[in-house]
């Protein structure tokens, strides 16, 4: 049943693809997932060596409010969930638990209309991206449904965003697809980083577009490589 | 309760409690279990699989790192004993899976290229939820005795708490946080080893054997090697000589 979220959050993404008639954007998974959530924000931002977090995409004022409130003071979810490499889901913004785990930003993300936050690293093994920030004014609990389908959006904003970050390009919605998680594509993965002397988010993209182009399935050209039939040049 | 089951039994519990405190680490925790299990049980090979949430089985740990093995375990994602487990929340066993192989054929054919013949699958719980699985496979058909299906489902009930790791877990939120955290550490290490295969022509497979090895004689987590093989931190130079070391004496 759950797999059936993926399939379902990337039929959002791609209905909004052709209804703007553009690329697929970080911008259509923010506003595909705050539909699907009745958010009042949700918000993306990347983490890199140069900004820990680096609000790149946001739904809502309250949605920018709080990245823009993350960003000037230093602490919040957002930024424990790129350090703890987990996700931080706070059912109630207005308690005691997030005011003493973050005492300037949680009153000041009541003030702005916020009471609860969900966020989800975008996060493949090594590969660290970003966070995925859904915010509601209501305080409350995920489901469980819920919680397959946030993460199911990650997904999509994990992949349309190591794509940009490699190729420099927008992705068609068509050739992201959902994130596989197969133990020979993260080792192959691996493989190509070294073999290229390159990051492994490169390696991973390169990998995907690879796959994609000769129309075969990722985990097979993973199998390749891992039988060294296949190398990437550098 | 057997006496020799009694004893293997409370020796690993007060090891995994060991474990539970200091420097904890999912992975090598789930891998000692994983070992552990094989011994207790005189069976040929268990593996732990963890669901994602997403509605996808991942293999967390292994007894055993020989690549066909893990393929026939990662294969049940598709089908086979533990995806059933995981879906019914229930024990499930196959004691012939040659006897029986219109039940799981993919998986059934599988096994029986690895020379595995029997199956036992128990439930990771929480309350009405089901994380995962505990698979215990034989070489040979045979059925578990009673007293050992009760201590394996025990086993499986450490091997939650270990991976949600919290003494308190009201909040669905705490689960999905720390299972999240879980699953991200195997795809890291099965990252490192790529990167450690190509970089001393070994293969996968040789490559977590010489991971594994390194930690353990270094007193450090499998984890914790992976990340520094990644980032490429000072020292990793002698672990990449240690893999081409065993490439050498491999070849001979």
């Amino acid at each position: 049943m759950d797999q059936q979220r993926t399939v379902i959050a990337w039929d959002l993404i791609n209905a909004l693809v052709l209804k703007d008639g553009k690329p697929v954007l970080i911008d259509t998974v923010c506003r595909a997932c705050a539909e699907t959530f009745g958010a009042q924000g949700v918000g993306v931002a990347l983490t890199s060596e140069l900004f820990s977090y680096e609000p790149i995409c946001v739904t809502g004022e309250t949605g920018q409010r709080l990245v823009d409130l993350q960003a000037t003071l230093g602490e919040g979810p957002g930024l424990d969930a790129l350090i703890e490499r987990r996700p931080v889901l706070v059912s109630e913004l207005a308690g005691e638990n997030a005011a003493s785990r973050w005492p300037i930003f949680a009153p000041a993300a009541v003030d702005v209309g916020a009471r609860s936050m969900y966020v989800f690293p975008l996060m493949l093994g090594a590969i660290t991206v970003g966070v995925l920030e859904i915010s509601r004014g209501a305080p409350g609990r995920l489901t469980r449904q819920e919680t397959a389908e946030a993460l199911a959006f990650a997904d999509a904003a994990l992949l349309i965003q190591t794509h940009q970050l490699v190729a420099r390009a927008e992705p068609a919605a068509v050739e992201l697809g959902q994130v596989e998680r197969w133990a020979e594509v993260h080792q192959a993965t691996g493989m190509l980083a070294a073999q290229m002397d390159t990051d492994l988010t490169t390696a991973f993209v390169r990998l995907r577009a690879y796959a994609y182009a000769e129309g075969r399935g990722l985990r097979e050209v993973s199998r390749d490589v891992l039988a060294r039939i296949l190398r990437f040049k550098p | 309760m057997s006496e020799v089951l009694y004893r293997r039994t409370a020796q690993v519990f007060v090891e995994l409690a060991d474990t539970l405190v200091a420097g904890f680490d999912v992975i090598d925790f789930l891998q000692m279990l994983a070992e552990h299990t094989v011994e207790i049980f005189e069976v040929d090979a268990a593996a732990i699989l963890l669901a994602d949430q997403r509605g996808a089985l991942i293999l967390m740990a292994a007894s055993d790192d020989e690549v066909r093995l893990l393929e026939l375990f990662q294969l049940q994602e598709q089908e086979g004993p533990c995806l059933d487990c995981f879906h019914s929340g229930e024990p499930v066993t196959c004691t012939d899976l040659s006897a029986d192989s219109s039940r799981w054929p993919l998986f059934s054919a599988a096994a029986h290229e690895v020379g595995l013949h029997a199956v036992h699958a128990f439930p990771l719980r929480l309350r009405d939820q089901v994380l995962g699985t505990l698979g215990l496979f034989n070489t040979v058909p045979a059925e578990l005795p009673q007293d050992t299906i009760s201590v394996a489902q025990a086993l499986a009930d450490v091997a939650t708490i270990g991976i949600l790791n919290e003494r308190t877990l009201r909040e669905q939120h705490v689960i999905t946080e720390q299972l999240q955290y879980a699953l991200n550490s195997p795809v890291l290490i099965e990252q490192a080893k790529g990167m450690l295969a190509e970089r001393a022509r070994i293969d996968v497979g040789h490559a977590f054997t010489v991971i594994r090895k390194y930690a353990r004689d270094h007193n450090r987590t499998v984890s914790s090697v992976a990340q520094d093989l990644i980032s490429n931190a000072a020292g990793t130079t002698d672990l990449i000589a240690a893999a081409v070391a065993h490439r050498a004496t491999r070849s001979r």
